[in-house]
C-alpha cells in the first residue's frame, strides 16, 4: 500500500482523485487494463496466461486471480480465493514493490490492504440494485478511502453517473466496445438498435459524419468500429459531464434526473438513500450549488435529513410562549421576502413575544433562526399547491416531532391549504390545539388582520429583544454547527452582534468572535472565537508537532472528531500552534488518509 | 473439496425417474475416421450404476444410470438389443457407461470379457473404443480386454485439460494429467491407443482463457493420445454448470471459439486426429453463435472431425465473427461475467 492516490474534490460518496502515476491520471477516469502500457495492468487469470510486466513502478498490477461470477456459491467463491492466496508461483509478488490490486468478489468479498480494488464479476451488477449497492458500500466501507475502486464491464453512458455517485474512481469502456459490435447505439438515455434509427443525436465524428441508413449499409468490421468509437465517446463525453458536476457540487441533482432512464438506477438512487450513514459521513455540511428537489427522492437527500436531525437534536428554541408557524416562500431567506416582510408587518411589535418556526417542503421546518443557515436558504422545489402524502407525512412528521420536543403555551398557524391540513393532523396526533388566522390567502387583508389580532395583548408574556434575537443568531448556528451548548460557550454574555443582517458579526469587548457567512448560513471563527470554543469536546482536530502554513494535510493529523464532515468549521490543536478552519475531508477520512488536504487552516496562533 | 459438497448438494435434488432395464441409455450411428476412410461409428451408452466419482461440475450423465446395480444378464440384454440395432457392414465400436467401462462395479470382468469376446467374433467390429477414467487403466484389466479382443482398442479418457488447476478448480474430476499420461503409457505397452476427450469453456474460465486453456492442452495431450475429440461445453440437468446458466453465470462456448481451436490443434499437431461433436449446438443450452450462422458452422466443425481438413472453415463468415472476436478479447476484463448471450 503507497501512496500513490489523492481524493481533490469530494461530493457526497462521489470524488475526483489524483493518481500520481507517470505524468497522473485525474478521476474518475475510463482505463484499459488489456494494454500492457497502461496504468493498469492486469497481470490475467490463474487458470489462463499470466504475466506480471517487469516495469511495475510506474503501474498499478492487478495481481493473477481467479474470478468468479456474481452467483458463484459462497464455498466456492472461498475455495478459489483460498487457492490463489496458497498459489507458491504468486509468493514472490510481495516482492514486486509494485503497487497492487486485487479482484473482488461482489458478495463474498475478502479485503486484505490493496491499492486498488476491482469489482469482480461487476456486469452482473446490472438490474440488480441491491447487490450493486451493497457490494461498493462493502468495499468502501471496509477499505481506507484512499483506496480506488474499478468498477469493471458496467458503465454505459446512461448508467455512469450513477457508478460515480456510488464512489468508483475507475471504469472502463468494454461495454460500449461491445455494444458497437452489436449494433446498439449508446446515449445517456439509453440504448437503440441501429436499425431503428433516423438520425444521431450526438456531434461526434462518426455520427457528424453518416445517418444511420448509411452506417448500417457498411460492411460490419467497419460499421462496428464506428459504432464503438461513438459508443466511447459518448462514455467520456458523459464522464466529463458527470466530473464538472463533481466540482460543481450538483451530481445528486444530476443522478437524480439520469437515474430515471432505467428502473434499477432509480432503485439504486433510493437503496443508497437508505444507506443514510455510508452516504451522510461523506456529505459536505454546505455546497455552493442550489439543491433542488425536484424529485421525490430528494426528500430523503442527507442535506434535508441531516437539518431536521439537527433541528432536533441541536437546536434549542428561545423561552418565549407563542409559536407562530409560517409558510415558506421561494424567495431566501424567507425574511426577506414579501410575504415575510408581510407577516412580519403584522406581528408588529408582538414579534419580540413570538417565536417564528416555517413549514416547508421538502425541509420539514426551519426555526427563523436558522433561515440562513444551508440548505434552509439554498433550495428551490416546484410549488403547486399540490403536496403528495410523502411529502405531507415527512413534513407533518418533523413538526409532530419538534412540538413534542418544544412546548409553547400558544400555537399560532398562519398556513393555508396543505400546510394547514398538515397542521391539522399534527393537532389530531398530538393533541396540541392551533390557532388558525387564515381566511382567504395568507397574505389576504383579512388574514394578516388575523394575525395581528391573534399576537394582540402578548406583551404580558416572556419577550426577546432584537439584540437578544441576533445574539441567539449565532447561538443556534454555533449549536447547529458544533453541537447543543457550544453555542452557550461561543457567544459571552457581554457578547454583542454588529453589521447589517445577514452579514452578522459577533464581537465580546471589541474582540471579534465568529462572522456568519450570509452565502451558507454558517460561522466561521476567528482565532478568538475558536478559542472560547476550545475546551468544547466536538469538531476539533490534533495535530502534531509542527507547525503549518495554510494547509494542514491529513498525515499531519493525529485525532479528528469522526462527526467532522468536507466544510465543517473545526478547531486546531496541536503542540505548537492553535487555529480555526475549515475541514476539507470527514474526520473519519482525515484519521486513515495517508495524502490529501485534510483542514483549510483560516487562522492561527502560536502556542507553549 | 467445496465443489465435491456443492455438486453433491445439487445431485441430491434431482429426482431421477427410472428408464427400463434390459435397454442401453442410448444407441447410435455417427461417424468417424479408421485408417483415413469414413466409417460408421456405432455407439452404445449403458445403463450401468453409473460413475463411481460422479463429482465433475458439468456432468449429468449420471442420471441416464441405473438406480439398481445391472447383473451380468441385465446387461447383456442391453448389449443384445444394441447390437440388434446395427444395420452396417462395417463400423467401429464405440461404448460409453456414463461412468468406466473398466470399472467393475459398474461393468463386472465376467461381462465386459463377454462383451469383448462377442465383439471379437463379430465381423462387422473393426474396432472398439471404450470410455473409462483413468484409474481404471491398469496392465490387469487391459490385459483381461486384450486377451479376449484382438482387434483394434482403444481406451478413451475425459482428461478434459492439461491444466491441473482448471481440472480440480473448475471441472472437479479428482485425477491429474499425470494420472492421465501413465494410464496412457500402460496402455500403449499393452498396444492400446488412447483418446482424450477435453472440454471446451467449463465454468468460470473466459471465452479467451477457454481457448488458450484448449490450444494448450491439444498440444500438451497430442503426445499421448492419437486422437483427441473436444467436447464443447454443453448444459446437463441437474449440474453445477446447470445451475450457473439459469442464474446467468455462464454461457456455453461458441461455435467460432471450436473453430478456432481446431485450426490452431490440427495446424501445430498434423498427425493427431482432432475432432469434434457439437451437441446442442445452436441452442441457449449448447454452444452458439448468433443464432444466424450456428447451423453451417455446427456442421463444418461435424466435416472438419471426418476429413481433419481445416480448410471446410476458410469460407466461413458470419458478422457475429466480428463480436466473438471482441468477446474474446475483452471477456477476461470482467472478471467472471460473461459479456454477451
Amino acid at each position: 500500500m503507497t501512496n500513490i492516490f489523492e481524493v481533490t474534490h469530494r461530493d457526497a460518496a462521489a470524488r475526483i482523485g489524483k493518481l500520481s502515476l507517470d505524468g497522473g491520471l485525474s478521476t474518475p477516469a475510463i482505463i484499459q487494463p488489456w494494454k500492457k502500457d497502461g496504468f493498469i495492468v492486469d497481470s490475467g487469470s490463474l487458470w489462463g496466461k499470466t504475466a506480471i510486466p517487469e516495469k511495475t513502478q510506474e503501474k498499478i498490477i492487478i495481481l493473477p486471480h481467479k474470478s468468479a461470477p456474481l452467483h458463484t456459491r459462497e464455498e466456492i467463491v472461498k475455495g478459489l480465493a483460498d487457492s490463489v492466496s496458497s498459489d507458491e508461483t504468486l509468493l514472490n509478488t510481495d516482492e514486486l514493490e509494485a503497487h497492487t490490486g486485487l479482484v473482488v468478489h461482489p458478495l463474498y468479498q475478502q479485503l486484505p490492504e490493496s491499492d486498488l480494488y476491482v469489482l469482480g464479476a461487476a456486469k452482473q451488477l446490472e438490474n440488480n440494485p441491491r447487490a450493486f449497492v451493497d457490494s461498493i458500500i462493502n468495499i468502501r466501507e471496509n477499505t481506507k478511502s484512499g483506496s480506488i475502486l474499478y468498477v469493471p464491464s458496467l458503465s454505459k453512458p446512461e448508467n455512469l453517473a450513477m457508478i460515480v455517485y456510488i464512489g468508483a474512481d475507475l471504469v472502463d469502456d468494454t461495454l460500449p466496445v461491445i455494444k458497437g459490435y452489436q449494433d446498439i447505439y449508446l446515449t445517456t438515455s439509453g440504448e437503440f438498435h441501429l436499425d431503428r434509427m433516423h438520425e444521431f443525436p450526438c456531434p461526434c465524428d462518426v455520427c457528424s459524419a453518416a445517418v444511420p441508413e448509411k452506417l448500417l449499409k457498411l460492411p460490419k468490421k467497419q460499421r462496428a468500429e464506428l459504432l464503438s468509437r461513438h459508443n466511447s465517446f459518448a462514455l467520456s463525453s458523459e464522464l466529463s459531464a458527470v466530473r464538472e458536476q463533481v466540482r460543481a457540487g450538483s451530481l445528486r441533482e444530476y443522478v437524480e434526473r439520469q437515474c430515471r432512464t432505467r428502473p434499477w438506477l432509480t432503485a439504486v438512487l433510493r437503496l443508497l438513500d437508505s444507506e443514510y450513514s455510508f452516504i451522510e459521513k461523506r456529505t459536505p455540511v454546505f455546497r455552493s450549488a442550489t439543491l433542488y428537489a425536484n424529485t421525490s427522492e430528494s426528500m430523503n437527500r442527507v442535506e434535508i435529513k441531516r437539518f431536521a436531525e439537527r433541528v432536533l437534536e441541536r437546536y434549542t428554541p428561545p423561552d418565549l410562549d407563542t409559536l407562530v408557524l409560517l409558510p415558506c416562500s421561494a424567495k431566501k431567506p424567507y425574511s426577506v421576502s414579501l410575504s415575510h416582510q408581510k407577516f412580519i408587518n403584522a406581528l408588529g411589535k408582538y414579534r419580540k413575544f413570538v417565536h417564528e418556526v416555517i413549514i416547508t417542503s421538502p425541509m420539514g421546518i426551519v426555526p427563523r433562526e436558522l433561515e440562513l443557515m444551508y440548505p434552509a436558504a439554498h433550495y428551490d422545489t416546484p410549488v403547486t399547491g399540490d403536496w403528495d402524502a410523502e411529502e405531507r407525512a415527512w413534513v407533518g412528521g418533523c413538526l409532530k416531532s419538534y412540538l413534542q420536543k418544544n412546548k409553547y403555551t400558544n400555537i399560532i398557524a398562519h398556513v393555508e391549504g396543505a400546510y394547514r391540513e398538515i397542521c391539522e393532523s399534527v393537532e389530531e396526533e398530538t393533541g396540541i390545539g392551533f390557532v388558525y388566522t387564515v381566511d382567504d390567502g395568507v397574505l389576504a387583508r383579512t388574514s394578516l388582520n388575523n394575525l395581528k389580532d391573534a399576537v394582540f395583548g402578548l406583551d404580558n408574556g416572556k419577550k426577546r429583544s432584537g439584540d437578544e434575537t441576533k445574539l441567539d443568531i449565532m447561538r443556534v448556528a454555533a449549536d447547529y454547527q458544533f453541537g447543543k451548548g457550544a453555542g452557550r460557550m461561543l457567544v459571552p454574555g457581554d457578547g454583542i452582534v454588529r453589521a447589517p443582517y445577514p452579514k452578522y458579526q459577533l464581537f465580546s469587548e471589541k474582540k471579534q468572535l465568529a462572522t456568519l457567512i450570509p452565502q451558507y448560513g454558517t460561522l466561521a471563527l476567528t482565532i478568538e472565537g475558536g478559542m472560547m470554543l476550545r475546551d468544547w469536546q466536538g469538531y476539533s482536530v490534533t495535530i502534531g508537532d509542527f507547525i503549518p502554513r495554510s494547509t494542514i494535510l491529513a498525515p499531519g493529523v493525529i485525532e479528528a472528531d469522526p462527526q467532522i464532515r468536507p466544510n465543517d468549521e473545526v478547531i486546531v490543536k496541536g503542540d505548537k500552534i492553535f487555529g480555526v478552519g475549515r475541514a476539507a475531508m470527514s474526520g473519519w477520512e482525515m484519521k486513515e488518509s495517508a495524502r490529501g488536504v485534510a483542514v483549510e487552516l483560516r487562522h492561527s496562533k502560536k502556542i507553549g | 473439496m467445496s465443489l465435491t459438497t456443492v455438486v453433491r448438494e445439487i445431485r441430491g435434488r434431482q429426482k431421477v425417474s427410472s428408464s427400463p432395464t434390459g435397454r442401453p441409455t442410448a444407441v447410435w450411428t455417427g461417424k468417424d475416421v479408421l485408417d483415413l476412410e469414413e466409417i460408421p461409428a456405432f455407439t452404445i451408452i449403458f445403463q450401468t450404476s453409473g460413475c463411481r466419482w460422479n463429482n465433475c461440475t458439468m456432468c449429468g450423465y449420471v442420471y441416464d444410470s441405473a438406480q439398481t446395480p445391472q447383473s451380468h444378464d441385465d446387461l447383456m440384454k442391453q448389449f443384445e438389443y444394441a447390437m440388434s440395432q446395427c444395420r452396417d457392414d462395417e463400423i467401429i465400436v464405440k461404448i460409453f457407461t456414463s461412468g468406466s467401462f473398466l470399472d467393475d462395479s459398474e461393468i463386472s470382468s465376467k461381462t465386459r470379457i463377454e462383451m469383448l469376446t462377442r465383439l471379437d467374433a463379430d465381423e462387422r467390429v473393426k474396432k472398439v473404443i471404450a470410455e473409462t477414467r483413468p484409474e481404471y487403466v491398469t496392465p490387469d484389466k487391459l490385459s483381461e480386454c486384450t486377451t479376449v479382443f484382438g482387434k483394434p482398442f482403444e481406451v478413451a479418457m475425459g482428461l478434459e485439460t492439461s491444466s491441473d488447476m482448471i481440472r480440480k478448480d473448475c471441472i472437479n474430476k479428482g485425477f491429474t494429467f499425470s494420472d492421465f499420461t501413465s494410464s496412457s503409457d500402460i496402455a500403449k505397452k499393452k498396444g492400446i491407443s488412447t483418446k482424450a476427450y477435453l472440454l471446451l469453456k467449463p465454468p468460470f474460465l473466459s471465452e479467451g482463457t477457454a481457448i488458450y486453456d484448449m490450444v494448450n492442452s491439444i498440444n500438451e495431450t497430442a503426445p499421448y493420445a492419437g486422437t483427441i475429440s473436444m467436447n464443447l461445453c454443453n448444459i446437463q440437468r441437474g449440474t453445477l454448470v446447470d445451475e450457473m446458466f439459469e442464474r446467468r453465470d455462464y454461457r456455453p462456448p461458441w461455435l467460432w471459439s471450436a473453430v478456432y481451436v481446431l485450426e490452431k490443434g490440427k495446424a501445430s499437431n498434423p498427425d493427431t486426429i482432432i475432432l469434434s461433436d457439437p451437441v446442442g449446438a445452436g441452442s441457449k443450452r449448447g454452444p452458439h453463435n448468433c443464432g444466424k450462422c450456428d447451423k453451417d458452422v455446427a456442421e463444418a466443425i461435424r466435416i472438419f472431425s471426418v476429413t481433419q481438413d481445416t480448410g471446410v472453415f476458410s469460407n466461413l463468415y458470419c458478422e457475429c465473427k466480428e463480436l466473438w472476436e471482441k468477446v474474446v478479447e475483452l471477456e477476461e476484463f470482467a472478471y467472471g461475467s460473461y459479456l454477451v448471450k
